[in-house]
């Protein structure tokens, strides 16, 4: 596990290592102390609910695994950076070029989406349930998209030959 | 038939659900490591309450923050309640939320989009 130890001046949170819920809790819990105040309180609650997701699809879906506890779980980076107040989480984990193609095709779909078009396409995996292999409903992304209003980032990064996928988002004051 | 009740934690929810009255209560935050493995011992409950009771119902949400699969695990418990109310038996949802929490409200307001059943968005 590595936290807070990076040389970029605006990273205010990270942590690179297995991604399981005792993680999550902990950055839930660094994310509401840093936005303790009314005005940013729900700046803080977005940031929050979208970080759970990504820290999660990290522990699911990463290809690089160790096992805690039993159980397999994903191992990945996850960054809080302030950029003169803008925010932005960044994940990176590593994945197969194959999911990451299927991966790059659904996040086109949802950056290209209307907001009406994503609540439908959120209705439609609530009532027909998740798509084969995903640990979710689908929507987590989606509701990231939607409920920000910004597009996410992607892009890869080559190490010693592995495909390490790279999600940004960016969160603005409303 | 026996209660059931589960203790809130960071990342489960609390619940209490009450045979006699049919209230069900649920609060706090949902973001179980394996969230089937939370919300089948709730399904499984509503769906025996359904089988031998025929008291209304009624379901009060607490909820501080819910992850994508837990909404789509509530999605499918109001699914089911609403079913049970095809039967001619009340059942009313009481989703509570926070001044000033749009998100929950905003899950509230879906959620009550897309069923039939009596929904109260109230504010705490």
């Amino acid at each position: 596990m590595n936290t807070n130890s990076t040389s970029d001046p605006d990273i205010i949170y990270y942590y690179d290592g297995p991604c399981n819920n005792r993680i999550i809790q902990e950055l839930v819990d660094k994310v509401s102390a840093l936005f303790q105040d009314d005005k940013s309180d729900s700046l803080g609650k977005r940031i929050s609910s979208a970080a759970i997701e990504m820290i999660q699809n990290i522990g699911f879906y990463s290809d690089e695994k160790t096992v805690i506890d039993g159980e397999l779980v994903g191992i990945g980076s996850f960054s809080v950076i302030n950029r003169a107040g803008t925010f932005l989480i960044e994940t990176k984990n590593r994945i197969t070029a194959e999911k990451f193609r299927k991966f790059e095709q659904w996040i086109k779909k949802l950056n290209s989406s209307t907001k009406e078009e994503l609540k439908q396409l959120r209705k439609e995996f609530l009532k027909n349930g998740a798509a084969h292999g995903s640990r979710g409903a689908n929507i987590g992304l989606l509701d990231i998209v939607r409920k920000n209003g910004s597009p996410i980032l992607t892009g890869t990064e080559n190490i010693n030959g592995s495909i390490y996928l790279i999600i940004t988002v960016k969160f603005t004051e409303e | 038939m026996d209660n059931l009740l589960i203790a809130k934690t960071k990342s489960t929810l609390g619940v209490d659900f009450r045979v006699e009255g049919g209230v069900l209560n649920i609060e706090g935050s949902s973001y179980p490591e394996n969230t089937r493995d939370f919300f089948d011992p709730l399904i499984a409950w509503i769906n025996k309450f359904m089988l031998e009771e025929t008291a209304p119902l009624t379901l009060n949400c607490k909820i501080d923050y819910l992850n994508s699969s837990s909404i789509k695990f509530l999605s499918d418990i109001f699914d089911k309640l609403s079913n049970y109310s095809k039967f001619g038996v009340g059942v009313t949802v009481n989703w509570y939320y926070k001044k000033n929490d749009e998100d929950i409200l905003e899950m509230g307001e879906d959620l009550k989009e897309d069923t039939n059943l009596t929904f109260n968005l109230i504010e705490m």
